[in-house]
């Protein structure tokens, strides 16, 4: 069937068509941020201005009517093969020969990140509502995550990579500001720093890779660097791929830039569910995937994102194994996952990495809603130690919760069984069979991990002080749409292999072109068996250990424990080699060259200066015949310089 | 403003605000009548006067797109000083009349073209600073005041030199700058080598000190500790420009070939500054000085845009020129706000102020994130050109390669900008508060007014760099079109 939807995409070239509604789906979040960021700056020193209603009402309809247009345009996209949407805003900056010009486009891969986007954002916005009830940052709190949206938009439907890049430090810098929200405590505060610090070390790598490619091909937009790579050697791309990676690296939470995330966590929970779940760490996979012309002739660095990639998902389901806040866990497991996307788009399976951005958007979304929806009941106590037979008490989240664990355990028919087992199978038959063996056991440490936190919470029977209140109407809903999603957006992408219709790959077809799938359905079912049974296998596990416990464990011991709580040791490795190191330089900096050299110098300079001074004084000796010495010896100088220059007349006019 | 007395308290406050004002719509009426279509290397708007002919000098303003931002700038930003120095209290009268004394010094340096007129009106900005600093600054006062005088005329003298050698040994016999310019080709005619390396340098070093390039900036932390709040805006935002400008305009504009000789110099000494200003911006105690190094490491950005020799490069650095302008007023009026209220600027008694003042902790970081080069706003465009322009710089050879390497380390200074600006938006504003600061007020309508107005030309540029850039572009071709390899 795959040579077939081939032909179709040869016969349906590609047709663009201008529409103004496009700019507008990323215009409505922005100018719904400078609605509320003003409303927020004005009103928050006189703590009154528009009710909560308002703001909310205002703050999710920018959203939705952004979710509304982008499936207009999505539908009419489905409708016609191979068309494209374009909004071209004009030139941003002209200078001489060299002219950047502002536009978007949406393509099948940019259309369905955005319908995805802004339908989860639309979401979430809504749960916010509930959520952020009496803060006093209200205003200021949707101010962001609409003007965290519009970045997120940008990035994603720029037609160059320059916006891409403005919307990727646009989404960095809305992540600093909500994960510091509650600025207050230092802590918090300290781990939005730290995040967008972690980022820019990214930035940097990409930011270098975009001045690369423009030399290279002279080329912003991606048409123009598709066409203008055709003949570089594979030595210069691979260093631009390079580069480009380490922002990727940066912005998806990936060996060894991953640190920021887990503390990411000290933001309200709907911005995890939003930035640091659903979208904003999937950047760097929508990168490589739109820059896939690139990424698929650099082997080396493909595999290098391959191992990268499988390397971060075991370790960082390693460590969600022994966290004990609902959000860490989630957080690792997020990590985890995007190191699943990475081994993806690294052994060339696009498709799959994408089809793993989509349905991970759903389930982890609905966890961490679900997180937060406990964390809200409970008061905000965040300790999975003291939750426990919350089944009764919160039975939509339950339901939602549930789903979406058994669907990133990877338990077939839900979503991320799908997804996984794509990507597993596209390493298999890469030949990556360390890689499919890491992600195997990646994918049981997650089934254990994650059914040991719905035991913990849900299971046995209630552990903690706090009184539970109920959950409100406007959580409910949300949760209740993207657990559906957790259970039916995997159907989108069946397995191929076994004859079933993968539409995602036939409709991202248009974008990557036709992926040949050939294999052994016999050998396809039995990999999916292996992968099930060792799934099952973490969840029984953690039933066995966590299902009926009526007090906290004690927490592990051991070395590979404490390991494990150390994160294996990354924060203070760093600490150590590079946060202090780099203020000691600058204090030595400081107070050596600055203070010793530089002042001391000019200190010295007065100094002989004086000397000098008080030497020359000695000349002044009160004696006529001492003075009638200097003044023929002046008379002799000058005399001499007169013959011999002929001074030219200074007053010449 | 002397002929005026009056014991009204804030009489002097308005006819300083008033003066400024003016000087600032008279600005945007040049801006407005400048005609964009003209050729770049036309002065527009050229006044003439004989001055003392019997030396040849003459006084001689005008304006090309490389001035016209500066003077912008240049009436904005005082204007802007006038208001924030609302408090002051103490001999206002003598106070308004040296920082008007001040606008004209700046306003003649960026318009004056005529070497003497150029190096009178140098020296005239330099005096009334000297008296800013001493009489209106803090307890180390004297010190700063007297440092800054010293590097700076130090330096003056070299370029006072230079002027008179120009003068009397090139052919042309005139300080008249658009004589000199239009025949750039044998202005140095009949000078041997040494002679036109030793008047090379001796502008550039003078120009240098006021950049301030490292190692000759330690004046400048000084001069911004110990200045008023107001003083510190000028400084950081007008008065180093002058040390840019006068680079593109003398260096650039009568030794071409020998600024291209020296660009990969440039470039590393714009990387130097960018990164060792920034590590020692991470090492500071003091909120005041954080920012002066801030200072020190954004115009290092200036220093790499020039070393490009292209367009992109520098027409960056001369935007980069007014960016810096603006987001570092806007630093220290904060600086300024949170010292009137606590009284200190020391990092380790400040923080949590947001709880008493959110709405200036909430303007804090978004200047903050202006500085860090955030998109968006004016930092963005200026660093995003002047890494473009200096990665495809327009050198030959190893050259190319040095330059690309400097700009490679140079980027590494977004992440450590990041680290220092972030960290003190922390130190000052987030975390617990201590609870003596628990009677403070939130920033007044003055102030807000000022960096509202400041805050807004950020986000235009940002979005629209068109707006200052098409001023820009003309003369920055120009300025290129002299050089040797790249003619336009």
């Amino acid at each position: 069937m795959f040579t077939t939807i081939a032909d179709l995409h040869q016969t349906t070239p590609i047709s663009s068509q201008s529409s103004l509604l496009l700019s507008l789906i990323v215009l409505l979040p922005i100018l719904g941020a400078l609605i509320l960021g003003s409303m927020a700056l004005w009103s928050q020193p006189r703590e009154q201005g528009l009710s909560e209603k308002m703001l909310g009402a205002l703050g999710t309809l920018t959203p939705a009517l952004s979710a509304l247009l982008a499936l207009y345009l999505f539908a009419q996209q489905l409708g016609q093969p191979g068309l494209q949407w374009t909004a071209n805003l004009g030139t941003w900056i002209k200078v001489s020969l060299f002219e950047l010009s502002f536009g978007f486009m949406m393509d099948p891969l940019s259309g369905l990140m955005t319908v995805m986007i802004t339908c989860i954002g639309t979401l979430i916005h809504l749960f916010s509502i509930s959520y952020m009830h009496g803060d006093r940052g209200f205003a200021r709190y949707f101010a962001c995550l609409n003007l965290f949206l519009g970045a997120m938009l940008l990035l994603i439907l720029s037609d160059n990579i320059v916006g891409l890049f403005v919307g990727w430090e646009g989404v960095g810098v809305c992540s600093f500001l909500l994960i510091g929200f509650w600025f207050s405590d230092a802590q918090k505060a300290g781990a939005g720093t730290k995040a967008f610090v972690a980022n820019r070390v990214g930035d940097f790598g990409f930011l270098l890779g975009i001045l690369f490619l423009f030399l290279e091909t002279s080329h912003f937009d991606f048409a123009g660097l598709q066409a203008g790579l055709a003949e570089t050697p594979e030595s210069r791309l691979a260093v631009i791929a390079f580069l480009l990676l380490i922002g990727a690296l940066g912005k998806s939470a990936q060996i060894p830039l991953h640190v920021w995330l887990p503390d990411a966590m000290a933001g309200p929970t709907p911005v995890s569910a939003l930035i640091h779940a659903a979208t904003m760490v999937t950047a760097g996979v929508y990168m490589i995937a739109r820059l896939h012309f690139i990424y698929s002739q650099t082997p080396s660095i493909s595999l290098l994102i391959v191992l990268i990639g499988a390397l971060t998902a075991l370790m960082a389901a390693s460590i969600a194994l022994v966290q004990n806040d609902i959000k860490k866990v989630l957080a690792y497991s997020t990590v985890s996952q995007l190191g699943y996307m990475f081994m993806a788009v690294g052994a060339g399976a696009y498709v799959a990495g994408i089809f793993h951005v989509f349905t991970h958007a759903f389930f982890k979304a609905a966890l961490f809603l679900g997180a937060g929806a406990i964390i809200h009941a409970l008061h905000h106590e965040q300790d999975l130690m003291k939750m426990g037979g919350l089944r009764k008490k919160l039975p939509i989240t339950h339901l939602s919760m549930l789903i979406s664990c058994l669907a990133i355990a990877g338990i077939p028919p839900f979503a991320g069984f799908f997804s996984k087992d794509e990507i597993l199978w596209s390493l298999w038959n890469e030949g990556l069979y360390l890689f499919w063996g890491m992600g195997l056991l990646t994918a049981g440490l997650t089934a254990f991990y994650m059914f040991r936190l719905y035991f913990l919470a849900f299971g046995s029977s209630y552990r903690g002080q706090a009184e539970i209140s109920a959950e409100p109407l406007l959580m409910k809903l949300p949760l209740l749409v993207l657990g559906a999603g957790a259970v039916l957006s995997g159907f989108l992408g069946l397995p191929a292999v076994l004859g079933l219709p993968n539409w995602m790959e036939h409709w991202l077809s248009q974008v990557f072109g036709a992926h040949h799938v050939a294999g052994n359905m016999g050998l396809a079912l039995m990999l999916m068996g292996v992968s099930v049974l060792v799934a099952s296998a973490g969840i029984l596990v953690a039933l066995k250990k966590y299902a009926r416990l009526q007090s906290a464990p004690a927490a592990a011991t051991g070395p590979l424990a404490n390991m494990l709580h150390q994160k294996y040791g990354f924060d203070l490795l760093y600490d150590a080699v590079l946060v202090r190191p780099l203020r000691r330089m600058g204090t030595l900096g400081w107070q050596i060259v600055e203070r010793l050299m530089i002042d001391g110098a000019i200190t010295f300079g007065l100094w002989a200066y004086k000397v000098a001074a008080l030497m020359l004084r000695q000349l002044q000796t009160g004696s006529i015949r001492a003075y009638g010495h200097y003044l023929l010896l002046g008379l002799t100088a000058l005399a001499y310089l007169y013959f011999t220059l002929h001074l030219p007349g200074v007053f010449r006019p | 403003m002397a002929l005026f007395k009056s014991n009204r308290a804030h009489f002097y406050h308005w006819l300083a605000a008033f003066w400024s004002g003016l000087t600032l719509i008279l600005s945007l009426v040049l801006l407005s009548r400048y005609d964009l279509n003209a050729a770049g290397n036309a002065f527009q708007f050229v006044d003439r006067l004989p001055w003392m002919p019997q030396f040849n000098l003459q006084y001689q303003v005008g304006v090309d797109g490389l001035s016209l931002p500066m003077v912008l700038l240049t009436s904005l930003i005082v204007c802007i000083a006038v208001f924030v120095s609302w408090q002051t209290q103490e001999r206002s009268r003598l106070y308004f009349a040296m920082l008007l004394i001040m606008e004209t010094g700046v306003l003649g340096v960026f318009t004056s073209l005529d070497l003497f007129l150029f190096f009178v009106m140098w020296e005239l900005e330099l005096i009334p600073m000297y008296f800013l600093i001493g009489i209106w600054g803090g307890p180390r006062r004297e010190y700063a005041a007297i440092k800054f005088i010293l590097y700076t005329l130090l330096a003056s003298t070299l370029m006072f030199m230079c002027f008179l050698a120009i003068y009397f040994l090139s052919p042309l016999q005139t300080f008249d700058v658009i004589t000199l310019l239009q025949n750039q080709n044998n202005l140095l005619a009949g000078m041997g080598r040494p002679l036109q390396i030793a008047l090379f340098l001796s502008l550039f070093i003078c120009f240098a000190v006021k950049l301030p390039v490292v190692p000759l900036h330690t004046w400048l932390p000084d001069a911004h500790v110990e200045a008023p709040t107001a003083i510190s805006v000028i400084l950081a935002g007008v008065l180093l420009k002058m040390g840019a400008y006068g680079m593109l305009r003398f260096n650039l504009g009568f030794f071409p070939d020998m600024m291209y000789w020296m660009a990969v110099a440039l470039a590393v000494l714009g990387m130097i500054n960018i990164l060792y200003g920034a590590l020692l911006a991470l090492a500071q105690t003091d909120m005041k000085r954080v920012i002066a190094y801030s200072s020190v490491s954004h115009m290092g950005f200036v220093l790499l845009g020039l070393a490009a020799f292209n367009p992109i490069g520098l027409n960056g650095a001369i935007l980069q020129m007014f960016t810096h302008g603006t987001i570092t007023a806007l630093l220290f009026i904060f600086v300024g706000v949170v010292y009137d209220r606590t009284h200190t600027r020391d990092l380790a008694q400040l923080g949590g102020l947001s709880q008493r003042m959110p709405l200036a902790a909430g303007l804090f970081v978004i200047t903050a994130l202006a500085a860090v080069g955030a998109p968006g706003m004016s930092g963005f465009v200026s660093e995003f050109l002047i890494f473009t322009g200096t990665y495809g710089n327009s050198l030959e050879g190893l050259n190319h390669f040095l330059i690309q390497g400097a700009t490679i380390a140079s980027a590494l200074g977004i992440i450590l900008a990041a680290a220092y600006t972030l960290w003190l938006v922390r130190r000052v504003f987030f975390g617990p508060m201590a609870e003596r600061w628990q009677e403070l007020s939130d920033i007044n309508s003055t102030e807000l007014v000022t960096v509202t107005v400041l805050m807004i030309l950020v986000f235009v540029l940002g979005i629209y760099p068109a707006l200052l850039v098409d001023y820009i572009n003309p003369a920055s071709e120009h300025l290129l079109s002299w050089l040797p390899k790249v003619g336009g």
